[in-house]
């Protein structure tokens, strides 16, 4: 064929040899494919980790039994990419370990950025004592340099922070400690061998997959992957509520005198904009149908709320400028651990011989409290932790364990006990003490 | 008699010493009040020993000695006789009965039935409430005290014999008293029937009137364990033991009115300002130290808690558990209200006692409100 002089029939000739030749690649490719799936055994995961569908089975809904792909192995797995993991996750990469961090948001910060718990609380306790350093303070310091980061001083009150701000700040931190991380990713199970965890499998778009890990932390909130693995917990139903920011605030021209308003809120680091607090109804917050209920229940009242206020006197310009992504579950499972933190040992000051880091007040009012590391260890399964909400705490307690600053600390001393136990070959309940203690204080945490 | 001197000097400085001690150790300070049979007889119609009813030991030598007390051991007494040495002026003492007894039977009805009386006239009382309270201001009794020292420089002898209620009880104790007959002659037999339907009379308005008013008395904060308000009011020696020895500090002697006055209050803290101390569960200080069974270890509690919701934290929907979890009696919950869409903090009047921990504990602004108070009473 001459190329350079071309009749037309040529030129069809040619494309529809080409179009030929791609459309059967393809074809080819597909069919591949397809058969490659056809020709997958049972439960096995071909190509593309697609899982086979459950079966019906006369009524029951079977799962086929299937292996699931380990697709990373890592001394540290942390799973829950909120506060106390994030945390956690940071803390051992700093300590020299292999971390794979795993969320199931796409972004990291849990109930404080998704949850819009925007309140610094319990970092501070009686004659205005900073009892929260170490990552606590690095981020608040890193935070109160950004633009809209914290609305006033930590050092002497209690600040809100923005949580664009903060998702930012953990996406920095999280690189720049080089550590694996799985987003989107939903914790299944956890990984038992006998009575030591190997790491969790989660559920992805493409499929479950495990992590294997010689240290497995807990910070899903919810005590997800300690459930799975036996260990003793209680559930609690509790408060579940929805926070969500209104805004134009700064444009509000109230008049003089008159009763403030409900659902005004407090402020935030933007201007004009405030976040709005609810209680909410107890509920089992680790039931769907509940949770379900509760956001339609709460969005509906959250309108009907912000209307009212927008109908007020010089509160027009008010708008809803978002409802949190993330339903306000307080607390749900809680470890049953070594020890459990009681209110009374915090009132009295109880020191511990194994404290891995010191809680403060919410107000700065009280004195601070000690944290032992057996809080944080189960009973019987060996390398697993847990650290933030589900600390082994009475409900009472709960309330001062729950909240932001104490989920910072317990996380990074499980992230230091795990990264050192991986490194020694020790179970978690076996860390040596002394060396733990070094690791905190080289991280700069207070112990007391 | 100069044994009698020493004897009265000894055991006066033993009464001081046990008042001082009794600052330090609240297990004395029941004991010098509690030693006079005027307040142990009353505390026993009551079911209360304090200090292991020593009072006993000074009544048993009052059935067959005239007086003993007056002689020996009456502190108050002893300071009155320096006064009356030290005095110049001599008035004639006229004549009308004695009626210290009748206002000790006064005052031993009204324990029984609920009208004050007159235990805080008990010379011991007068004398042991100088040692005590004086962080919260001068106690009544020392007014008391003072004025019967001036009576004592101007008429010696009118207080001791005539209207002091621990002689008359001494009188009454005398038992060959009872026994002797004496040759008078019908018209001295009338006039001391008459005087002593006098004295009964007199003693028989006052505790009437004393009654009234004491079912008026407005409703106060007592201490925990104290009787119902008329069988704290005809109780309370008004001492001072228990003010001394609170150690929160909570207790003060009430100034007015007349008829509760030096009782002890039940104070949290300044108006406007967050109290800092509150009454321990399982402290029974006050208890231990009241010579008469006005606060026992088991009684009434403090009263009852009520908030204000409007100066609640929730009330803003701000995120607070404080004052249910401070409170060591469980007596709060947060109640979730689906017309209001919030929570509010509810007392259980049947578990609170009104101690005032949550009161401690709340973290709003005083200055703004209280959302929590303790009122008197049962009720919410």
């Amino acid at each position: 064929m001459d190329y350079a002089h071309l009749s037309r029939r040529d030129w069809m000739k040619l494309l529809g040899v080409s179009a030929g030749a791609g459309i059967g690649l393809g074809a080819g490719d597909v069919l591949a494919d397809l058969r490659a799936r056809a020709n997958a055994p049972a439960g096995k995961p071909a190509n593309g980790l697609h899982t086979p569908p459950c079966q019906w089975n006369g009524g029951q809904i079977i799962r086929p039994q299937s292996t699931i792909p380990a697709i990373s192995e890592t001394d540290v797995l942390v799973v829950g990419g909120g506060a106390a993991g994030c945390a956690a996750a940071i803390a051992a990469a700093r300590a020299g370990a292999k971390v794979a961090l795993v969320e199931r948001y796409g972004y990291f910060g849990g109930l404080v950025t998704g949850g819009l718990v925007l309140k610094i609380l319990s970092h501070r306790a009686a004659n205005n004592q900073l009892v929260g350093r170490g990552l606590t303070e690095e981020m608040l310091q890193r935070l109160e340099n950004m633009p809209n980061g914290l609305n006033r001083d930590y050092r002497t009150g209690e600040p809100e922070l923005d949580a664009e701000v903060y998702k930012y700040l953990l996406v920095e931190m999280v690189s720049e400690a080089g550590i694996d991380v799985y987003l989107h990713s939903w914790a299944l199970d956890a990984i038992m061998d006998g009575d030591t965890c190997r790491g969790a499998v989660f559920q992805t778009k493409m499929g479950p997959h495990a992590i294997i890990a010689k240290q497995t932390i807990d910070t899903t909130g919810d005590g997800d992957i300690f459930a799975s693995a036996g260990c003793a917990h209680e559930i609690r139903a509790y408060w579940i509520g929805l926070v969500h920011r209104i805004g134009n605030l700064d444009k509000a021209t109230p008049e003089p005198g008159a009763k403030k308003p409900r659902g005004l809120g407090d402020g935030t680091p933007i201007p004009g904009i405030n976040w709005v607090n609810m209680s909410g109804p107890d509920g089992d917050g680790l039931d769907v149908k509940t949770l379900s209920r509760l956001e339609m229940n709460h969005r509906k009242q959250i309108w009907k709320q912000v209307q009212t206020l927008r109908n007020t006197p010089g509160y027009d310009k008010t708008y809803l400028v978002e409802t949190a992504p993330q339903i306000g579950v307080r607390v749900t499972r809680v470890l049953k651990a070594a020890h459990t933190m009681t209110l009374a040992d915090a009132e009295s000051q109880v020191p511990f011989d194994d404290c891995i880091g010191i809680g403060g007040a919410w107000f700065g009012e009280h004195a601070p409290w000690a944290i032992p590391y057996r809080a944080l260890v189960p009973e019987k399964i060996d390398n697993l932790l847990t650290a933030g909400r589900s600390t082994a705490a009475e409900p009472k307690m709960s309330e001062l364990v729950r909240v932001i600053v104490p989920c910072w600390v317990t996380g990074q001393a499980a992230g230091c006990a795990a990264a050192l136990a991986a490194r020694l070959g020790t179970t978690a309940r076996a860390v040596p003490y002394a060396e733990l203690r070094k690791l905190l204080l080289e991280q700069k945490v207070y112990l007391g | 008699m100069r044994i009698r001197g020493y004897v009265r000097a000894g055991i006066f400085a033993g009464m001081v010493t046990l008042c001082l001690l009794g600052r330090r150790f609240p297990a004395l300070a029941a004991w010098p009040a509690a030693a006079s049979p005027f307040i142990g007889l009353a505390a026993a119609a009551g079911g209360c020993w304090a200090a292991g009813g020593v009072w006993l030991a000074l009544a048993a030598p009052c059935l067959f000695w005239r007086r003993p007390i007056c002689r020996f051991v009456c502190p108050a007494g002893a300071c009155f006789d320096c006064m009356a040495k030290a005095g110049g002026r001599r008035f004639r003492l006229p004549r009308f009965p004695r009626f210290g007894l009748a206002l000790a039977v006064a005052t031993w009805l009204g324990c029984a039935a609920g009208a004050a009386g007159f235990l805080w006239l008990d010379p011991f009382v007068l004398f042991t409430s100088l040692f005590r309270g004086w962080g919260c201001g001068v106690p009544p009794l020392a007014a008391v005290f003072a004025a019967l020292l001036a009576l004592a420089w101007l008429v010696p002898g009118l207080w001791c014999r005539y209207a002091c209620p621990l002689g008359g009880v001494q009188d009454a104790l005398f038992l060959p008293r009872w026994f002797m007959t004496r040759p008078a002659a019908t018209d001295e037999a009338r006039r001391q029937v008459l005087r002593l339907g006098a004295a009964l009379a007199l003693g028989g308005i006052v505790f009437g009137f004393l009654r009234q008013r004491t079912r008026a008395a407005v409703r106060r904060l007592r201490p925990p364990g104290a009787a119902d308000e008329a069988q704290f009011l005809s109780r309370c020696t008004r001492c001072g033991n228990c003010v001394q020895a609170c150690p929160a500090g909570l207790l003060r002697p009430l100034a007015v009115p007349p008829l509760a006055c030096g009782t002890p209050e039940v104070v949290f803290g300044a108006a406007g300002a967050r109290p800092t101390r509150w009454c321990q569960a399982g402290c029974a200080v006050c208890a231990e130290v009241c010579p008469s069974g006005a606060i026992r270890p088991a009684g009434r509690r403090i009263g009852c808690c009520v908030v204000a919701f409007e100066h609640c934290r929730l009330y803003d929907d701000d995120e607070c558990s404080v004052c249910a979890r401070e409170c060591p009696f469980d007596a709060i919950t947060y109640v979730w209200s689906e017309t209001a869409y919030r929570r509010m903090p509810v007392v259980d009047a049947a578990r609170c006692n009104g101690c005032g921990r949550c009161l401690a504990a709340c973290p709003v602004d005083p200055r703004t409100g209280l959302p929590l108070r303790v009122v008197a009473g049962g009720d919410a």
